[in-house]
């Protein structure tokens, strides 16, 4: 069960004040690089909750980003100020979430994985040929949101607002999995057989958590459209649903605090390598492999393991 | 109470339950004796919503349930003992009852207390056997059930710890209606107002535990 240790919490926080610290004192592309993280870590945290919390792995989850982004970009375009057209945006990703959820909830292991494969590739498909959406030439001109005494346009403006948003997305997730809800979420991922004889329907608290997730999930979508002022299909493919995955088994999957030290730590190295090589999946994939085999934790769990130790 | 009719269940042209009928009277205690094989189990998990049958009906207070899921049974009143103890092992003994109780920290007390449980905070990865398996008797209990179906609750736990649940089993209210499957004959012979024998997915008998000794003997073979 979810047990947000005060190790955790550190590591959340830490991460969270060195990325802001980052953004203040840094450059220009530092601030693009926060954002960029944010938007990675909300979206892993939408991750955590379904895949380390529910035992449901989703292929899904950047189409479903893509849905947010889209809703957010086009309830905006159609002359909704950024605010409202958020909540458009997350209620997209929801209600996709959740027919999502309605038909996935009902599989398990490798079955779940390939229906929300191809429910995330319908959507990917549907959008790349939609002439509406922009089709791959995707959607711009898209606002950014008015902060109160604040420029968004601002770079570090904007990356201190997604850090904010980051956190909130963090405490949501935590509020869920210590409610009554988010006992009965893991009790049906941890003994589903007697979860239903004391009453508790699996299928459907499952589908309810992947709503929940979903609407995280757009919420970092739409993060993502205020940041680039742009969106795309390219949002949707289906390794957008992968990369998240590698952030959440790179910074401790289960952990909530893992999705953001993934984050941050996959981000940092895809440039770090990135300006050494054009290869820089190959640096991410060796790394991938030594925190496996260091025991499945992640970065997240082998700070908390050196803390205990 | 309970009324099955005309049960079969097969599983790839076994028959494992073959037209079985049989009626349990609210507050009876009804044990279920017979050989391994002989269908016990899946007659419990039938009764329980976790097997569909081929043919026949459930009843429980003459509602029709043979289409009802598990948790809508269990909603209904049907409490469930699992015969390998079933709990949620990534939590705390408090954790567990406190989901089953559904967060009502003064029925979950009272549960504990019922169960024999102390010590509340460990985390039932850690928990012997015996105490696991009164947990498992917990949850089976929480939300008060009007039937109870316990598959051989004292399988795995030694002489002392299965007198302790023997004693909690026969201390249940004379109101809640039981069906045990029970190997431990004299565990049987102590709650059973009535015992049902089974053998190759039929009832062979269906009486007073004082007539049940010979229809056992010629069973069992012994």
């Amino acid at each position: 069960m979810f047990r947000l240790t005060p190790i955790r919490a550190a590591i959340a926080a830490l991460v969270l004040a060195a990325l802001a610290g980052w953004a203040s004192f840094g450059g220009y592309l530092a601030r693009e690089m926060v954002a960029e993280i944010a938007v990675l870590a909300i979206l892993a945290l939408a991750l955590d909750l379904v895949a380390g919390f529910g035992g449901m792995v989703s292929l899904a989850h950047g189409a479903i980003m893509g849905v947010g982004a889209y809703g957010y970009a086009l309830a905006n375009q159609a002359g909704l100020p950024p605010w409202p057209a958020a909540l458009v945006g997350m209620a997209a990703a929801t209600l996709t979430g959740t027919a999502i959820g309605a038909v996935s909830a009902r599989l398990t292991g490798v079955f779940f994985l390939m229906a929300t494969l191809a429910f995330g590739q319908m959507i990917w498909a549907l959008t790349f040929r939609a002439d509406a959406l922009g089709g791959d030439n995707g959607l711009g001109g898209i606002a950014r949101p008015p902060l109160p005494f604040l420029d968004s346009g601002d770079p570090l403006v904007f990356a201190l607002y997604a850090l904010v948003l980051a956190a909130g997305c963090l405490a949501v997730c935590v509020a869920v999995l210590r409610s009554r809800f988010g006992q009965r979420f893991e009790a049906v991922h941890d003994n589903p057989d007697r979860a239903a004889a004391l009453g508790i329907a699996p299928e459907r608290i499952r589908a309810q958590g992947f709503a929940i997730s979903s609407m995280i999930a757009g919420a970092a979508g739409v993060l993502a459209a205020q940041h680039m002022q742009f969106v795309s299909p390219e949002l949707m493919v289906w390794t957008a649903s992968g990369e998240v995955l590698v952030v959440l088994i790179l910074g401790g999957i289960g952990s909530l605090s893992g999705a953001v030290i993934g984050a941050a730590g996959f981000v940092l190295l895809k440039y770090w390598a990135a300006d050494w090589t054009d290869h820089w999946h190959l640096a991410i994939g060796a790394l991938l492999i030594v925190v496996v085999l260091a025991g499945e934790r992640g970065l997240s769990g082998l700070l908390e393991g050196r803390r205990d130790a | 109470m309970l009324e099955l009719s005309g049960l079969s269940l097969g599983f790839g042209g076994i028959s494992v339950i073959r037209d079985l009928s049989l009626r349990v009277a609210p507050g009876e205690r009804l044990v279920i004796l017979g050989p391994n094989g002989a269908g016990k189990t899946s007659l419990l998990r039938l009764i329980a919503g976790e097997l569909r049958p081929q043919q026949g009906n459930i009843w429980l207070h003459r509602r029709d349930i043979t289409r009802d899921t598990v948790p809508s049974r269990a909603r209904a009143g049907i409490g469930r003992g699992f015969q390998q103890t079933s709990l949620f092992t990534g939590m705390t003994l408090r954790e567990n009852l406190s989901l089953a109780c559904d967060g009502d920290a003064a029925a979950m007390e009272q549960l504990a207390a019922r169960a024999g449980l102390t010590d509340l905070d460990r985390p039932v990865a850690k928990v012997d056997y015996g105490t696991a398996r009164r947990l498992d008797l917990a949850l089976a209990l929480a939300g008060n059930p009007r039937l109870l179906l316990l598959d051989e609750p004292a399988s795995g736990i030694g002489p002392g710890g299965a007198v302790d649940l023997h004693a909690l089993i026969a201390a249940l209210p004379r109101d809640l209606t039981l069906v045990v499957i029970e190997h431990d004959l004299d565990l049987a012979f102590a709650i059973a107002d009535r015992i049902a024998i089974m053998d190759r997915g039929r009832i062979v008998f269906d009486g007073a535990p004082e007539a049940a000794r010979p229809a056992l003997k010629a069973t069992y073979d012994v």
